[in-house]
This record gives C-alpha cells, sequence and structure tokens, in this order.
C-alpha cells in the first residue's frame, strides 16, 4: 500500500505543479472526508484538511494534515495470533510551488507516521510551456526514506529508500483536446516484505505438509511507468476523461490500466460518472503455496496475479459567494469496486465501496 | 485552421527512450533456498525438549493454524486418535518440526533468527511475542537463560551424537 501510494504520488508530482500553479484566489481551505468499506473486513475512515496561500500570484504555499482510521481483520493480518488491529495514521505536508503563466516549480515536504511506518519524503518539481502554451514539458522527482517497524515491537527496525523521476508532456492538439503523457522511473531500496506476513513452503521431509517462512522480497525493486491522459471537450458542456497506463518492473509484475470518464457541466454544478479497470500479471517469484523454499518468497496478493474495475459517480458545485468567498466549493463522490485474485486462495474476490465528501472556499 | 504537429512529435520521440528502458527481470528470483543444514540429532535430542516444553501448547504453537506449529506428545498429533495423543512421536511429526524450526533460523546471522528473537524479552533484545500478553514475560528473560542457549547453540551449529536418546522416548 505504502509503495502504490508513493509511486502515485510520484506521478503526480508533476500534475501537482501545474495545479497549484492554477490557483488564483489568495487563499484556500478545503476539508474532506471518506470511508472505505470492503468485504475483507477493512474499514477506512479518512480526514483531510488543507489551506493554501497565494503571495502576489506567483508564490502558493500550502499545507494539509491527512489522518487514516484503519480497521481490519484482513485475511492478509489475520492468523490464530491476530484477530483483528486498528490502527491511525497521520500525514503532514508542505509544499511552496511558484508560477508565472509559463514556468512553475515547486518543493514539498511530507511527514507521514502510524505505529510500524514513519517515513519523510521530499518531492518537486518543475514544468515549462513552449510553442505558444500548446506544449508543456514536466520533470518531477521525490526522493523518500522510510522506517519500517513492527507494532508493539520496540527492536524490529528497518529501512526502505524510494527515489522516482517523473517525466511529462502536455499537448494540445486541437482546441478541444488535451494530452498527457508521464513516465515514471523508480528505484526502491530496502526492506519490501511484510514483517505480519508469512509464506508456506512444503515441507522436503513431510511433502504434505507445509511449514511457514517468514516473507523475504528482494532489497532493490526498479519500477516503470507510462501513463497517457486524454481529456476531450464534447458538445457544449461536457467533457470525456481517458487515460491508459502500463506498469512494468523487475520483479516481473506488469500491469495496465484503462479508465474513462464523463463530465458535464449545468452551470455550478458538475457530474461525472467514471470507470476504470487495471489487469496485473504476478510477481515471478509470487506463488500461493510453494513447492520448495526459495531465496525470495510472498504472500502479498498485491503482488499476486488480479484483475479490479471500479465505477462511479461524482458530484461538485463551484459557486460565488459573495466578495469576501470568492468560490465556494463541495463535492460528493461514491464509488463501488471489485477485485478479482486468480492465485490467492485466502480471498478470491474482494467487493466494496468508498464514499467522499469535500468542502472548500476561497478568498 | 490546422494546428501544427511539432509539440506532439516532439512528446512522441522524447518517449521513445522510455520504453526502451523496459527492464528485464532481476535474475534470482527463482532462486531455490534450502533449510539450513543443522544438526537433526542436536535439534531431536536438545531442541525439541525446549520447544515442547515452552512452545508447543494448544494455544500456541501447537495450533495447526500458525505459521511456526509443531508436534509433541500430549498436543498437537499428525493424525491418530484422542486415545493416541500421548504417544510416541513419529518419524514424520520429527522430521517436520526439524523443518519448521529449520526455517526460523538464519544461518547468516543466528542472533536475528526469528526462532530466537520471538521469544526473547524486548529488553533483552527480543521481537514482539504475542505470548507476552498471556503472560507476565516472553520466554527467556534474557540470553544467559539455558533454553535459549540451547537454541541458540543448535542455530549456530552445535552438533549431537547421531545416537542420543531423545527425551520422552520411551526408549
Amino acid at each position: 500500500m505504502q509503495l502504490k501510494g508513493a509511486l502515485i504520488a510520484g506521478i503526480s508530482a508533476a500534475s501537482l505543479v501545474a495545479l497549484t500553479a492554477r490557483a488564483q484566489p489568495v487563499a484556500t481551505v478545503d476539508a474532506r472526508a471518506g470511508i472505505y468499506l470492503d468485504s475483507d473486513h477493512t474499514t477506512i475512515v479518512t480526514t483531510t484538511a488543507a489551506a493554501s496561500g497565494t503571495i502576489k500570484d506567483r508564490v502558493t504555499i500550502s499545507g494539509r494534515y491527512l489522518a487514516d482510521i484503519v480497521t481490519s481483520a484482513s485475511v492478509d493480518v489475520v492468523s490464530a495470533a491476530t484477530a483483528k488491529f486498528e490502527e491511525t495514521r497521520h500525514e503532514a505536508s508542505g509544499s511552496v510551488a511558484y508560477a508565472d503563466g509559463t514556468t512553475t516549480g515547486s518543493l514539498g515536504y511530507v511527514f507521514s507516521i502510524e505505529n510500524d511506518w514513519t517515513s519523510h519524503s521530499i518531492n518537486g518539481g518543475a514544468s515549462r510551456d513552449f510553442y505558444d502554451h500548446q506544449l508543456t514539458a514536466s520533470l518531477g522527482g521525490s526522493l523518500t526514506f522510510n522506517a519500517v517497524g513492527r507494532s508493539g515491537d520496540e527492536n524490529f527496525a528497518r529501512d526502505l529508500t524510494q527515489g522516482s523521476v517523473a517525466l511529462g508532456a502536455s499537448v494540445v492538439p486541437s482546441k478541444n483536446d488535451l494530452v498527457n503523457v508521464t513516465y515514471t522511473f523508480m528505484v526502491l531500496s530496502g526492506y519490501q516484505a511484510s514483517p505480519y506476513r508469512f509464506v508456506y513452503f512444503k515441507s522436503p521431509a513431510v511433502t504434505a505438509l507445509t511449514a511457514g517462512n517468514p516473507e523475504t522480497d528482494p532489497e532493490g525493486r526498479i519500477r516503470h511507468a507510462l501513463g497517457a491522459r486524454w481529456n476531450r471537450h464534447v458538445f457544449s458542456e461536457s467533457a470525456i476523461r481517458s487515460q491508459a497506463r502500463v506498469y512494468l518492473d523487475d520483479w516481473g509484475v506488469i500491469s495496465g490500466t484503462l479508465g474513462v470518464e464523463y463530465v458535464v457541466g449545468f452551470g455550478p454544478v458538475d457530474a461525472a460518472v467514471f470507470a476504470r479497470g487495471y489487469g496485473q500479471r504476478a510477481a515471478t517469484f509470487y506463488e500461493a503455496t510453494y513447492e520448495e523454499r526459495r531465496r525470495y518468497m510472498t504472500a502479498d496478493r498485491e503482488l499476486s496475479t488480479f484483475v479490479d474495475a471500479f465505477g462511479g459517480v461524482r458530484v461538485g458545485y463551484r459557486g460565488h459567494f459573495t466578495k469576501v468567498i470568492q468560490e465556494f466549493r463541495a463535492e460528493l463522490k461514491a464509488e463501488a469496486f471489485v477485485f478479482h485474485y486468480f492465485d490467492y486462495p485466502l480471498l478470491v474476490d474482494r467487493t466494496g465501496f468508498t464514499l467522499e465528501t469535500g468542502l472548500g472556499a476561497s478568498f | 485552421m490546422r494546428r501544427p504537429r511539432k509539440p506532439l512529435a516532439l512528446a512522441s520521440a522524447a518517449l521513445l527512450p522510455a520504453l526502451a528502458l523496459a527492464p528485464a527481470c532481476r535474475s534470482g528470483l527463482d532462486e531455490p533456498a534450502p533449510l539450513p543444514a543443522l544438526d537433526e540429532a542436536y535439534f531431536r535430542c536438545r531442541v525439541q525438549p525446549v520447544l515442547t516444553k515452552s512452545c508447543g501448547a494448544f494455544a500456541c504453537h501447537g495450533d495447526a493454524r500458525r505459521y511456526f506449529h509443531m508436534f509433541a506428545r500430549s498436543r498437537l498429533r499428525l493424525g491418530g486418535t484422542e486415545e493416541q495423543r500421548n504417544g510416541l512421536m513419529r518419524d514424520q511429526e520429527r522430521a517436520f518440526n526439524f523443518d519448521a524450526a529449520r526455517a526460523m533460523v538464519s544461518v547468516d546471522e543466528p542472533d536475528e533468527s526469528l526462532l530466537l528473537r520471538k521469544p526473547l524479552e524486548t529488553s533483552a533484545g527480543g521481537y514482539y511475542h504475542g505470548a507476552v500478553p498471556l503472560g507476565s514475560s516472553n520466554i527467556f528473560p534474557n540470553k544467559d537463560d539455558p533454553d535459549y542457549k540451547t537454541l541458540a547453540a543448535w542455530a549456530s551449529g552445535a552438533k549431537e551424537d547421531p545416537a542420543c536418546v531423545e527425551p520422552g522416548s520411551d526408549l
């Protein structure tokens, strides 16, 4: 989960620069709340508060706080010794961004802490428009230092360092189209297994029985992702946003994502319906049960072969209120999903949904 | 008016190197890792009695649902009836226990072995152990504990006479 989140953050580093660069109001405040529920007995309640201020239309300083309260009795963590756990993750981030209409730059820091994981991350990005804003080239990167622990265990400590670089280009091939392509390269080094997770291998002496072994993942990993987004304006007040992404790494994982969203505006209200599909081939060393003991063994379902599909709706409102409150924003989003694991006997299917709501204002 | 194609062409060209970077899989991902070649006689005659006494209760590692579980007389057995539960250990049970325990040993760093650090008190360098909340302390209060030393010696390669007689063998 941490790794996936970091990769997404890396990919979005460049786009974050662009988004921040377009902030015109002097100050903004936003709050979001969401709940995630799935059939694997996991509930996550997320709350976020964010604020930003812009100085002289060029420099924006932002801050954000996020809290995840996780309650889980997932098959991934439950054993005879562990029935259920609850933990809270706190994340605080801050950034400073510059934008002058043609060039952007940003620098940010993220601190995240939970009972068995602490991370410090710095990220930066820059972009520049060319050809009368028809082409925007962007470069972003991040460096994260993680301290991996084990709940209730003061003597277990491992390190994981990850770095990423994202290179992006956005073009405007017509007045109705915007296309963005981003390539992300990520390197991880350190402890990437779970201290809670064990795998089973067939006992050499009694092959009818399986013995447990701590999960062992390689300490290095190189990841590549190539993503493309295409926003096309259709009819009078609507747009189709589509995305495609391919991913591969040197653990043998290959995946592809396809997504589409249709957004239609009704004055200050916009509504969207979206769907996304994902398919992944397992890491080379993943097996549900190992025939023999190996140097690398994992029982992480995120490294198994699986497909998932997400679909949902989103309704947003943006309205001008007063001279003081330049804009008031509200959003409601509902999403349902299904996962199907082809080689994870503990859980063949996982279904669930998320509900999110957000409120914000610009001054 | 048709817009110039130059930006799109430039962007496409810039992405070609990314495709060329597609990696091959890291080598050795499927490499076998045989269980540590530790001494079977030492395990049978010295380690197994410690595990039976300190680890094999039904509520602990005498539960087959545990990743690390083990067989012992009057405890978890490989088949048989309730009346046979206190019968002599079978060869398969001994052999499985030997494999299960070796999987928890790191031969490169014996002191880092889960077999040693999990039952060791935290103040002595041990890891979190689910047994602790059940009692007042972990299995081994420190590294001077005689049973800890037995496990540590085995993990470090100690050997025993193959003809040794295990306690509780009724021989």
